[in-house]
């Protein structure tokens, strides 16, 4: 009986795939469906010189799109948020086509090359890919697409750089409801997160917790969430010692001292 | 106020878990016979749009009166974790940044968006203002984006005639 259930199993598989595309194809051609796609979504290789690998770009709806493509860097906010700083481009890395019409239903292939060594051995940055699709706007509003996917040439083995320099405390909301961090600035050349070990003692009283690792742009700064207070400290001064570690590498012990409030 | 979005679109993940399901079945069945199934998932980034809708007046306040509008969209990620933001298309910088613009004059308070339960976040901003973020790959994950401007004092009644590109924006895996 065995083969007879296998038989059956199967076919209804069959038909299940049948029945879900038909469904996609349906939606598709209801409402000029389907969008925008690019893969890789994070597209990561040793920064070496020549051609370091290549993107597709796939217009899925029913409608042409003109398709622009520029490679970023990244402009960091102090909470750690990231977006494409849209006044730069990236000068070491060259697109084999930056700006094309992409028909319905069609794909493009992109090559990424890398001009020269980026200075720090490393060059981390966003693949901004804008599709406008024709047509007027509607209801004042017009949307174009936009996705943008991490492009990360990561240094050689041997040259990684671990580094951070670490800033002031800011003690965010009071003692009941708050979160202590520490300003960190990368000054390695990787985008490993940041993050760390962290004792606060003083008072008669004392806390140990893992700072919540951030990933930090190489040159940016970032506050590095250290503990949630929530009311486990009384008010009164402070000594905060920090472990710092990235990758797996220690990055040295940060001592500050702080007045709770 | 209502945007749309194909309703088979968003059944897919219903059928696709219809499918799982089925083809876990078919595998424990295989299995028995010694043959393994599987397969890999290319790393892809995916955004789909629908129309958005007309701004609707929904509201006054002692701040002004209040219109909203909603852009439907599906995202795809094979990578976590993914941002959802929205971008001004026009203006990256200066007065007319992530403002409302109908020939040379300009809203004075910037539009907001928000999605989900976040909260509304201004288009202004120099960096663009993450709305959702899913910290798993997500397939046909469908959300909405809220719009919302305020036009006070002897701003215009309504918001005939203004207009903006907007870039939403999916974001893989941040740097």
């Amino acid at each position: 009986m065995r083969p007879v259930r296998l038989f059956s199993a199967r076919r209804s598989a069959i038909a299940a795939i049948a029945l879900l595309a038909g469904g996609a194809g349906a939606g598709h051609a209801l409402a000029a469906g389907g969008g925008l796609s690019v893969s890789p979504g994070i597209f990561e290789r040793t920064a070496n010189p020549g051609n370091v690998g290549s993107l597709k770009i796939s217009n899925t709806t029913g409608t042409s799109m003109a398709v622009k493509v520029v490679l970023r860097p990244w402009v960091q906010s102090p909470s750690g948020e990231v977006s494409p700083n849209r006044g730069r481009t990236l000068g070491e890395a060259r697109l084999s086509a930056s700006s094309f019409t992409l028909g319905a239903g069609s794909s493009q292939l992109l090559g990424v090359s890398l001009a020269r060594t980026p200075a720090g051995r490393s060059l981390y940055g966003a693949v901004e890919v804008t599709g406008m699709p024709g047509g007027r706007a509607t209801n004042g509003i017009k949307i174009a697409y936009r996705l943008v996917c991490s492009l990360r040439l990561d240094a050689p083995g041997g040259a990684q750089s671990f580094r951070a320099s670490a800033g002031s405390l800011i003690e965010q909301g009071g003692v009941k409801h708050g979160t202590l961090l520490l300003a960190v600035r990368n000054t390695g050349n990787t985008i490993a997160p940041i993050g760390g070990k962290v004792r606060i003692s003083g008072s008669g009283h004392s806390l140990s917790a893992n700072a919540t690792a951030k990933a930090i742009v190489p040159g940016a700064t970032v506050n590095v969430p250290l503990v949630q207070l929530l009311g486990s400290l009384p008010r009164g001064r402070y000594t905060v010692t920090v472990g710092l570690s990235q990758g797996g590498h220690s990055l040295g012990t940060v001592t500050r001292t702080i007045e709770l409030r | 106020m209502s945007a749309t979005l194909p309703r088979s679109r968003v059944a897919a993940p219903a059928l696709i878990a219809t499918l799982v399901a089925v083809l876990a079945s078919a595998t424990a069945a295989h299995a028995e016979e010694g043959t393994s199934i599987g397969g890999t998932v290319e790393s892809t980034l995916g955004l789909s749009v629908g129309e958005p809708s007309a701004f609707t007046r929904s509201g006054a306040s002692r701040r002004g009166r209040v219109f909203t509008a909603l852009i439907p969209i599906e995202v795809t990620a094979t990578e976590g974790p993914t941002w959802l933001s929205i971008a001004d298309g026009e203006a990256f910088a200066g007065r007319r940044r992530g403002r409302l613009v109908k020939g040379t004059s300009t809203l004075a308070i910037p539009l907001r968006a928000a999605a989900g339960n976040g909260p509304y976040r201004s288009l202004d901003a120099a960096v663009d203002p993450v709305l959702e973020e899913w910290g798993e790959p997500v397939s046909l994950e469908a959300a909405a984006i809220r719009l919302r401007q305020t036009v006070r004092g002897r701003a215009p009644r309504t918001l005939r005639g203004y207009h903006k590109l907007l870039l939403v924006t999916i974001t893989a895996a941040g740097p």
